[in-house]
């Protein structure tokens, strides 16, 4: 029996009451190698390299189009694992359950929507898309097709969350207690303990470079609109460019602003208003900014403030109470009170779990989506130098053609999503 | 209709208005205007980006097609300014909030694009046309459709038009395009669902080429036009409604979508019906079409979706269970229930469990709670959290009787249910279960109790932390962290004594700490901590760790005495209350056993602790980086001196900087000196000159991080902004006394001596200074004989920053410009007054003489001092602390004068032995009043211009400001307007020297009044970056030197920019004569050049060309630049 073979038995053997209890589905070490889930990885430079390793399921094959990242994860790999440059032909190999996409963001659409169709799981890096649009397609065939998917941030479930010295689930509690009053503002800046990474800007001005041997720069580019190859472009350091990806604010917005949405209760909107003050932004090469403040329909705000200007400011702050970073707040003996109110919902944490299960994972492409999309409506303000106004439901801009026309952005053929 | 002509009557007149107000007062050429605006950008805010892009707008065509006229291909020069300008613009008339300015800018880049020879040009444009483009600018785009590079581009552009014209402009290029142009035509329709192109993108369909049908399938099911359906119907079919390359099930899927949304609906449905129940169809393939029916039928779909719950495969069966959570009629409810009850499946039950929970129905709701008690396990399981999610309250009695069962995984699943419900019925259904159950149920309980804080369930708690059971046992005690009250530590101490686990004390000992902590302030947790170890017998060591995290000095004393003086066990428990303390007040205590303690193992957990330990306590920064750097000493392994530098790197000081730079030679530690270096250079821009700048470009060569590339950059950029001159330098070089000597007499003596007895003296105190004073290991070794050593520099303001250290008894002291002195001596000799500490200025009788505060480290370790003396006035801090606080340093060796404007820096010797290392200096620069030379003097010249301030000028003082001997113009302190002399001249010869900008531009004004342009109610004599890309296409009379619009001067003889240039004016009469860095560039006559006023080349009335007299002026403020030695012989002034 091939190893798909069984996870669709395990999955459809009507009366076989063999499905033993979740958490034990949940550790690897519970499952024999010859039964776990198969997963690719797709894009093994930096990050992807880091996935190699990552626990729940066993790695068959790789992709990238730059021959030495090729050459020096497989290194890193089991025995046997499959090498691919073309990402569509390792879709097409049946033994692959997971893919995971670990790409410069202007691949994450296409690849997730392609791997659902191919009837793969997902596991995608943030940010989940480059585009508004991008990440309704995504959403709209993981529905369709029936499909788990994994946004890979997880500070929402997971590990303490920079400088709050605990993890989320405290600070939702806290906020869903009401304690803290209504509406809410988040300070997301270095004195609360993020960082906004200034230093992943592009270069402006950048000149011709010949395309280094190893790497197939056309299938980088993909959907991207050609732009003559200089290295600063790619590898490393393609997080300055707004083709690829959006600077510090594209490639850490995701990870800083998911959880803020989730304590927020923000699962299924976005805000709808940006305001922004920056300095104008190069076409072609990200920039720095200086404040970026989002605004839900009820009032709740979410302050990144690039400048660091209040260094005593709270991280979230309601009318009837602050939370500081340490979880230090102004509210008498707080962790005692906040003891007597309820748990927030358990959320399924183990992404192995949620594909045997077909049970939606923590962060998903429907939650995924929207704080993918808070992170691209600053961007969309940051780049047009101009506060915007957003429809949450038609996730369009208001009075803004050219904010909409930074939420779907054609692509080049034969790439399309 | 009334309204619009309102608008247009408002528009016109206000147009009309600042069209006048532009006449009158802006008579640039456009290349001017063009220049003068790309040197404000990019902005550097929102709002001035706002303003500048509306400025811009309203330059209109010219300016426009002006500023793409500078555009370059990739590496082929700076056209920074023009992509910045195009792309704002662009962005701005996108809003759409002026749709004729929108018109004429696309006309504007249509025409750029035509003009320009460059494709990496006209692709730029073409990105920008995106978003501006509309019909008019179909003739030009299509163009280019069959142009290799640039197809793609003007592609897009016609995408975003999508109009009849665009499109058809699409479909014509097809037959003649490439296979690779053809993609993207195909493509580009496909995003237009332009339905003509159907019939022609079929034939290509048909293509042999992958992507060219995968493309053209897209595109057809794009455009939903019905006759494509039979196509990719067969497409689907032939490819096993699987995915492959073609991707044609997906396009078919799409296709079927979009019929829906049309008249041809019906016929959607019912190929999804017919391929739903086509069982030879796969089931991923079938869950998308029941998914999409779904969507097109609403709830008319609810038996075929009902139907597909009788399927094996799970994940069909989910996809139709995700379809029914959105039907909530009462009969689809009842139905789903219905089903749920009846099925023999246990999996598909567990499978509807969670729709049914979402339906908010009674009936559905009890028939959640049953299936808690379900004979299998996954629907119990499924029940637990949708029962506690729709029943609330009424779940949590049978979720506590489950949890009784002690099933591991039940009561898991059960205990999560209960703490998501609110309220005390929870906690009071587990204190009521929990005793007399099973050990599993009791642990769940307890931490049930524990999680809601359910203090008055505490004795129950308290019952099972005595249990036999060694897991309850542990839950319990840590429960009674959160359960316990201050009149409990009596009892939690009892459980601490008798406790065994280790797991187990610790919880203990927190729970101890707990209700210790709530019994009044610091002195009576320490008693109350003391009388509870003291009835422990021998378990004590159990109570240091309370004592750790209560803090304050006593319980250091009780914690380090039991260190000292215990036996073995209790050694170990106190160094580790020591390693945990919770205030940082036994650093020095951990200090002391990292050096001492012979225990290798001591030392080392001792040390740890130290260094992680300094970064938290409330000492001053450079304290901490003396701490660092004595914990560098005494660390022998690799993970220590990283953590060293790690720790010390958050300290952001040039002392800090120059000890990680150390380590970067060293081969095991260089990457983490390498982010050390980054991080303490980048968090302080107070760190500039030669030192910080060689550590740091040292550093950036030694990065192999992942992000090396992005932080040499970032570093570099960093550099950029730092002061150039003025920084630290070093004074000592840690090898020799290069740059001191000897000491001869003092100031006052040795200003009267004779040179060559002087000369005489010194080389005598030379000799006497290399026997007294030696360089060894980086560390200046005074050692107890001799005099005092001084710098060879003589300095006038500075900031002075060393190290110092002295033993026993030891006096000394640093002399500043060459008067005694900053004191350092030993505290303990209170003989001599020295209990008031260091850092004072000794020998001050009016001014204060005693510092602050005592602030010095023990004799033996390392103090650092900062010192900062401007003027008169003396700052002292020391080892971060503030000593002297701007007091006047009185001249000891005339009180009758005020200390000496500049002299040496000297160490004292004082007859013990001292030390002295890290010697740096940052001299400031002294405003000197600009006095002309001799030779000027006599030749008639006076300063225009005194070097220290603006004195004698007048208009923008914000942009113009007098910075270290120069007027500087800076653009960034937002101002407005020119700066003009105070006084009129009318004949002179001015000479002054200037330094240029890239893209710099500003103007001499010279006999122009206050007021208006003075290039034409004066006569402006142009300052100007001739060489800058941007400045390509002026006139001849725009550059550098000439008469602006009148007389144009020779170019070529300007410095590279950065560099100073010199020049002098002479204005006698209407004859003009400009001499730049010894080249006569300008000499003329104006009135003849002018044909006396009437007539110029830039054919622009210069109404005040012919002016007897008026004021010197700077005319702009929109770049940087600087000028200084401003001097002017007044020829008037002479000739009266």
């Amino acid at each position: 029996m091939n190893r798909r073979k069984f996870i669709q038995n395990s999955l459809t053997a009507a009366g076989a009451f063999t499905i033993v209890p979740a958490h034990v589905l949940g550790g690897s070490n519970h499952i024999a190698p010859s039964d776990q889930l198969t997963k690719a990885i797709i894009g093994v430079g930096g990050m992807g390299q880091g996935h190699i390793n990552y626990p729940g399921s066993r790695l068959t094959a790789i992709c990238d189009v730059d021959k030495n990242h090729l050459k020096s994860a497989l290194e890193k790999c089991p025995a046997g694992t499959k090498t691919y440059s073309d990402y569509r032909e390792l879709l097409l190999d049946p033994s692959i359950d997971i893919v995971h996409i670990a790409t410069p963001p202007h691949w994450h659409g296409i690849m997730s929507v392609d791997a659902a169709k191919a009837g793969k799981d997902v596991w995608c890096e943030k940010p989940m898309t480059r585009t508004i649009g991008e990440g309704l397609r995504v959403r709209e065939a993981m529905a369709q097709h029936g499909r788990m998917f994994r946004l890979n941030t997880w500070f929402r479930f997971a590990d303490n969350f920079y400088g709050m010295g605990t993890t989320v689930e405290p600070i939702k509690k806290l906020v869903q207690s009401g304690l803290l009053g209504w509406p809410l503002k988040v300070t997301v800046n270095a004195a609360t303990g993020f960082n906004w990474k200034f230093y992943w800007v592009g270069n402006t001005g950048l000149d011709i470079k010949p395309v280094p041997e190893e790497l197939d720069y056309n299938m980088w580019l993909g959907p991207a609109p050609f732009k003559p190859y200089n290295p600063h472009r790619v590898h490393s350091t393609f997080r300055g460019y707004w083709d690829y990806d959006g600077g510090g604010l594209g490639d850490m917005g995701q990870h800083y602003l998911d959880p803020v949405q989730y304590i927020l209760g923000k699962d299924h909107t976005n805000p709808v208003r940006v305001d922004v003050d920056a300095p104008q932004q190069h076409p072609d090469a990200a920039g720095t900014w200086k404040r970026i403040e989002l605004t839900y329909a009820d009032g709740c705000k979410i302050i990144l403030d690039g400048e660091n200007k209040d260094t005593d400011v709270p991280y979230i702050e309601g009318p009837n109470g602050k939370l500081f970073p340490g979880f230090h707040s102004d509210i008498p003996y707080l962790e005692k009170k906040l003891a007597s109110f309820p748990d927030p919902e358990p959320q399924i944490t183990d992404f192995a779990e949620s594909v045997r299960t077909r049970q939606k994972f923590a962060l998903n492409e429907n939650n995924g989506f929207r704080s993918c999309t808070l992170v691209n409506m600053a961007i969309i303000a940051v780049r047009l130098g101009r506060s915007l106004q957003f429809d949450p439901d038609k996730c369009e801009f208001i009075n803004d053609p050219a904010a909409n026309q930074m939420v779907n952005q054609p692509m080049r053929a034969p790439w399309n999503i | 209709m009334k309204k619009i002509i309102l608008f247009l009557l408002v528009a016109i007149t206000f147009s009309a208005a600042s069209f006048a107000q532009v006449q009158k007062t802006d008579q640039r050429t456009i290349e001017t205007k063009i220049a003068d605006f790309l040197m404000k950008l990019p902005a550097q805010n929102s709002t001035d980006h706002d303003k500048l892009m509306a400025e811009l707008s309203s330059m209109g065509e010219p300016a426009f097609t002006g500023i793409a006229a500078n555009l370059l291909p990739p590496g082929q020069g700076n056209d920074l300014a023009s992509r910045y300008a195009i792309s704002g613009l662009v962005k701005y008339l996108a809003k759409g909030n002026d749709k004729e300015k929108m018109k004429i800018c696309a006309g504007s880049l249509c025409k750029s694009i035509e003009s320009t020879k460059y494709d990496e040009v006209k692709d730029f444009l073409l990105q920008e046309l995106q978003y501006v483009a509309g019909n008019e600018s179909v003739a030009t785009v299509s163009n280019l459709l069959l142009n290799e590079r640039l197809c793609d581009p003007a592609a897009r552009v016609l995408v975003r038009i999508n109009t009849d014209q665009s499109n058809q402009a699409l479909l014509e290029a097809l037959p003649k395009a490439t296979p690779q142009q053809q993609l993207i035509l195909v493509e580009a329709l496909g995003q237009t669902r332009y339905v003509p192109a159907t019939e022609k993108i079929r034939e290509l369909a048909t293509s042999e080429n992958t992507e060219m049908k995968k493309v053209a399938y897209r595109a057809l099911a794009e455009s939903g036009d019905f006759t494509s359906s039979a196509m990719l119907a067969a497409e689907s079919r032939k490819a096993g409604y699987t995915y492959e390359q073609t991707d044609a099930l997906g396009s078919y899927l799409l296709l079927l979508q979009r019929l829906s949304e049309t008249d041809q609906k019906k016929l959607a449905e019912t190929s999804c019906k017919q391929l739903i129940e086509d069982k030879s169809v796969p089931t991923p393939a079938r869950s998308s079409f029941l998914k999409l029916y779904a969507d097109m039928a609403g709830e008319n779909a609810f038996p075929i979706v009902l139907k597909a719950l009788d399927s094996p495969d799970k994940q069909y069966r989910m996809a139709a269970e995700i379809i029914l959570k959105e039907f909530n009629s009462p009969k689809s409810v009842t139905q789903v229930l219905k089903k749920a009850r009846k099925t023999k499946n246990p999996e598909l039950k567990a499978e509807l469990i969670p729709v049914l929970a979402g339906y908010n129905d009674k009936n559905c709701t009890d028939f959640v709670l049953a299936s808690l008690n379900d004979k299998n396990q996954l629907v119990q399981l499924a029940a637990i959290p949708a029962s506690a999610k729709s029943a609330k309250d009424m779940a949590v009695v049978p979720l506590v009787d489950l949890i009784k069962t002690g099933d591991e995984t039940i009561t898991r699943s059960a205990k999560t249910a209960l703490l998501t419900i609110e309220g005390s019925v929870v906690t009071d259904e587990v204190a009521r279960a929990l005793p007399n159950s099973p050990v599993n149920s009791r642990i769940a309980f307890i931490e049930i109790l524990a999680k809601r804080n359910a203090t008055k369930h505490s004795v129950l708690v308290f019952n099972e932390a005595s249990d036999a059971d060694p897991n309850v046992r542990l839950v319990a005690a840590n429960a009674l962290q959160q359960l316990s009250t201050p009149e409990d530590a009596e009892k939690i101490a009892t459980l601490l004594n008798k406790a065994s686990g280790q797991n187990e004390i610790i919880a203990l000992q927190d729970a101890l700490f707990s209700s210790v902590k709530q019994s009044g302030n610091q002195e009576n947790q320490v008693t109350l901590t003391e009388s509870l170890m003291n009835k422990s017998g021998d378990k004590q060591l159990r109570y240091y760790s309370v004592f750790a995290k209560t803090g304050g000095t006593k319980s250091l004393s009780i914690v380090e005495n039991a260190f000292e003086k215990g036996n073995p066990e209790q050694k170990e428990a106190a160094l580790k209350a020591l390693t945990q303390w919770s205030d940082y007040s036994a650093l020095d205590a951990l200090y002391r056993i990292g050096k001492n303690n012979p225990d290798k193992k001591f030392q080392s957990m001792a040390l740890e602790s130290y260094i992680s330990g300094i970064n938290q306590s409330k000492n001053t920064t450079d304290q901490k980086v003396l701490m660092f750097r004595k914990a560098m000493e005494l660390a022998s392994t690799v993970d220590h001196k990283k953590l060293v530098l790690q720790e010390i790197s958050k300290n952001s000081t040039l002392l800090s900087l120059v000890f990680v730079s150390q380590y970067l030679d060293n081969p095991e530690l260089q990457q983490t000196a390498v982010q050390s270096v980054n991080a303490i250079v980048l968090a302080n821009s107070g760190l500039y000159g030669t030192v910080v700048e060689e550590i740091a470009l040292k550093s950036i060569n030694l990065n192999k991080d992942p992000e090396a590339n992005y932080q040499k950059q970032n570093m570099l950029n960093h550099l950029a902004t730092l002061p150039k001159a003025n920084g630290f330098v070093s004074m000592f070089n840690g090898n020799d006394l290069n740059g001191w000597k000897g000491l001869v007499e003092n100031p006052v003596a040795r200003a009267k001596m004779n040179p060559q007895i002087l000369a005489e003296k010194q080389k005598q105190a030379d000799e006497r200074m290399r026997g007294s004073w030696k360089a060894i290991n980086g560390i200046l070794v005074f050692e107890g004989n001799g005099d005092n050593l001084c710098s060879e520099k003589l300095y006038g303001d500075f900031e002075l920053i060393l190290d110092w250290r002295m033993e026993a008894k030891g006096d000394g002291g640093i002399y500043l410009r060459g008067s005694p002195q900053v004191q350092t001596w030993d505290t303990s000799r209170v003989e001599v007054g020295a209990q008031v500490g260091s850092g004072g200025l000794y020998n001050n009788q009016k001014n204060a003489s005693k510092p602050l505060v005592v602030a010095d480290n023990p004799v033996n370790d390392w103090n650092t001092f900062r010192i900062l003396m401007t003027g008169e006035k003396v700052t002292v801090y020391l080892n971060g602390k503030l000593v002297v606080d701007n007091v006047t340093l009185e001249n000891y060796w005339d009180r009758n004068i005020p200390i000496f404007p500049t002299e040496s820096i000297e160490l004292q010797a004082h007859g013990t032995k001292l030390e002295f290392r890290d010697i740096y200096i940052r001299e400031i620069p002294r405003p000197e009043p600009y006095r002309v030379s001799k030779e000027e003097e006599q030749d008639g010249f006076a300063p225009l211009f005194n070097g220290i301030d603006m004195t004698g000028w007048s208009g923008n003082l914000t942009d113009y400001t007098a910075i270290d001997g120069m007027i500087v113009c800076d653009p960034s302190n937002h101002g407005s307007g020119n700066l003009y002399t105070a006084n009129e001249y009318s004949d002179f010869i001015l000479r002054f020297e200037f330094q240029l900008t890239p893209g710099a531009n500003n103007g001499l004004g010279i006999r122009t009044p206050h007021e208006g342009d003075a290039a034409y109610v004066g006569m402006e004599l142009q300052i100007l970056d001739n060489e800058a890309d941007i400045y390509k296409n002026l006139q001849p009379y725009q550059y550098h030197g000439s008469v602006y619009g009148v007389i144009p001067a020779k170019r070529g003889f300007q410095k590279p920019v950065g560099e100073w240039n010199y020049q002098e004016v002479q204005a006698i009469g209407n004859k003009i004569k400009v001499t730049l860095n010894g080249e006569v560039i300008l000499e003329g006559d104006i009135a003849k050049a002018s044909k006396n006023g009437t007539k110029t080349m830039d054919k622009n009335p210069h109404p005040g060309l012919l002016n007897k007299s008026g004021y010197i002026g700077f005319l702009g403020h929109g770049s940087p630049l600087k000028f200084r030695n401003l001097r002017i012989k007044d020829l008037e002034k002479k000739g009266k």
